[in-house]
């Protein structure tokens, strides 16, 4: 049968085609990750020719760039123009991840806490203005941060709580509820009404339904949140740029982009910092990947 | 019957007090953080923006003084340009790739879920360490582009990208699109599979396969995710490639990659200028305001859920 020949041979031509395809955007999405993985493990010598090497050999390969961050020993063989390559923004590097860390899950866990009511009673409840209001909290969300950066910064002097943890957190908290509210009461919305009005009827109380009832249902969605808005916190850039100003504060972004800006800094100590700076987000991301992916098409459900 | 009714009537009462009472106290802590924090100093800054503040001015009220130079400024003006460049680029290429990329893992083989995941990584990237990441991609000596560029034999000696007047702009803009084509990839994924199988069976009996089917029947059905891709990219590209900016380029070289919001954060910091800041960050605003128009009332999302 000659058509049927024909069509398993178009078949197996598409099938080819996007492998293809499929391995060209393979490359595109992991090769300069890969590519800063692999420079943070060579030694500042080969970092600095021309032209890349991209073999770790015991002559390319190093961990001094990690050990530098770790314990702030310069390694002992370093050349003097290389010693001063290891800044002080290298020793900074985990101060920032701690501090962005504290910031990311003191945020995520209020975002929860505030979040969840607010979303379940906009998801449930009408009343008049309810959905005007559920937009215009929503619309916050587009506001460019450079706007609100200004006032924020003459605001948190006044009070005194430029350079603190509190502050960012306050800051992040804000910029990150409009995203829960509006994520959250779309999963609350696709729950069946039916299960809380039996509730309801049963004479439950609203808080037991959601704590009982809504929040085991609507567990992937709340995964989902907490996730996105620890990333989004974990790498907010804007604020804690302007915002800090010692290392009591500064955070990951405000040191990684000191460290890539610097004169003179090591390259091998910059992308040894982004490596260390990336870890938090990739173990959520490889976590928690199925609930983000189902956050992120949810958009158009 | 009529007890029954009654019964429910007074139900309903109780439900209804009830449930004012809370929805209001499951949403005023939001309405408090979002006003005290975030449309109080929106507030402040149109206040700032009309002020004559800077070091050593007198902070006297000046109206409508800052927007005028601010718009007046050819820097400014320059910044604008330079935005709607990157923008318009951006969102083209964005939009481009990443219905590319969904049509892709839309055909089903094997290995899709190792694609959705990897797909996962750029959006979990920080801003930051992406930008550092193509600085490094970037680079003059050890850069990975500048190395197949000249195997390739497109270049005969390296270039400094980020300090090129002709090739910074584009440096960052391939850096800003990596991070967010796989976003929309997402939304376009989502758009695809819920395009029914019958519509694409009925369009084989009608003679439309390949590209006829594609043009006839998929792209008119992801009209809508089209539009949303769009509207939502324009806002981040708008908002999200500072740190961008900031690591690889520094706006230059000269004004080659001076943004809106670069030329705002520059202008303000550097001279300590904040009320002709803030009259650019009011402007900054009332630009994505609209944005956000187009996106509720024009676009409409759909919802669906039931109220009590």
């Amino acid at each position: 049968m000659p058509g049927n020949a024909s069509i398993a041979a178009r078949e197996r031509r598409r099938k080819i085609i996007v492998y293809i395809f499929t391995a060209l955007v393979l490359i595109y999405i992991l090769l300069p990750m890969l590519w800063m993985g692999i420079s943070s493990f060579q030694t500042e010598r080969t970092l600095q020719s021309t032209p890349p090497t991209f073999a770790i050999t015991s002559e390319t390969g190093t961990l001094n760039h990690y050990n530098f961050i770790f314990t702030g020993e310069i390694p002992p063989d370093a050349s003097i123009m290389l010693q001063a390559m290891y800044t002080m923004e290298g020793t900074h590097v985990l101060p920032a991840i701690r501090n962005s860390l504290i910031i990311a899950v003191v945020v995520t866990i209020l975002n929860l806490v505030i979040g969840v009511p607010a979303a379940h009673a906009f998801a449930r409840i009408r009343f008049r203005g309810s959905e005007a209001l559920f937009l215009s909290i929503f619309a916050t969300r587009m506001l460019p941060a450079i706007s609100l950066v200004i006032p924020m910064f003459i605001i948190f002097r006044t009070f005194g709580i430029l350079d603190t943890l509190q502050g960012l957190i306050i800051i992040n908290l804000a910029i990150t509820l409009p995203f829960t509210l509006w994520l959250l009461r779309s999963y609350f919305s696709a729950l069946p009404v039916e299960v809380e009005e039996a509730a309801l009827i049963d004479k439950a109380s609203r808080l037991k339904i959601l704590l009982r009832i809504i929040l085991p249902m609507a567990k992937p969605g709340m995964i989902a949140s907490a996730a996105f808005v620890f990333m989004i916190t974990f790498g907010e850039f804007i604020f804690a740029l302007n915002l800090t100003q010692t290392i009591q504060s500064k955070t990951m972004p405000v040191v990684i982009a000191a460290l890539a800006t610097g004169m003179s800094g090591s390259k091998g100590l910059i992308a040894a910092a982004s490596i260390m700076s990336f870890i938090p987000a990739l173990i959520i991301a490889v976590i928690f990947r199925k609930q983000l992916i189902d956050g992120l098409t949810r958009r158009f459900q | 019957m009529n007890i029954i009714n009654r019964l429910k009537s007074m139900l309903n009462v109780i439900r209804t007090k009830s449930k004012s009472r809370y929805a209001f106290w499951a949403i005023i802590p939001t309405v408090i953080i979002i006003f005290s924090v975030i449309i109080y100093p929106l507030l402040y800054a149109v206040n700032l923006s009309l002020r004559d503040v800077r070091l050593g001015a007198d902070d006297r009220f000046i109206g409508l003084n800052n927007y005028i130079s601010l718009l007046t400024n050819p820097h400014f003006q320059e910044a604008a340009v330079v935005t709607l460049v990157f923008v318009v680029v951006s969102v083209i290429l964005v939009v481009g790739i990443s219905f590319g990329i969904a049509y892709l893992i839309h055909q089903k083989l094997p290995g899709n879920n190792l694609l959705k995941f990897a797909l996962l990584l750029p959006y979990a990237l920080p801003g930051t360490l992406n930008a550092v990441m193509w600085q490094w991609m970037f680079d003059s000596s050890y850069g990975i582009i500048n190395f197949v560029l000249k195997e390739l034999g497109f270049i005969t000696s390296y270039i400094t990208f980020s300090s090129h007047p002709d090739y910074a702009l584009p440096a960052i803009i391939v850096a800003y699109v990596w991070k967010f084509a796989p976003y929309s990839a997402f939304l376009f994924l989502a758009g695809l599979t819920t395009i029914p199988r019958d519509v694409y069976e009925a369009s084989v009996i009608d003679g439309s396969v390949g590209w006829r089917q594609f043009r006839k029947i998929t792209l008119p059905l992801l009209k809508p995710v089209f539009q949303l891709v769009l509207v939502v990219q324009t806002t981040f590209a708008l908002l999200m490639h500072f740190g961008l900016v900031y690591v690889i380029t520094g706006g230059g070289p000269g004004m080659a990659t001076t943004t809106i919001p670069w030329f705002v954060y520059k202008d303000t910091f550097d001279f300590m200028r904040f009320g002709r800041g803030s009259a650019g960050a009011v402007i900054l605003a009332i630009m994505m305001l609209g944005f956000i128009y187009l996106y509720l009332v024009v676009l409409k999302p759909k919802r669906r859920g039931a109220y009590y």
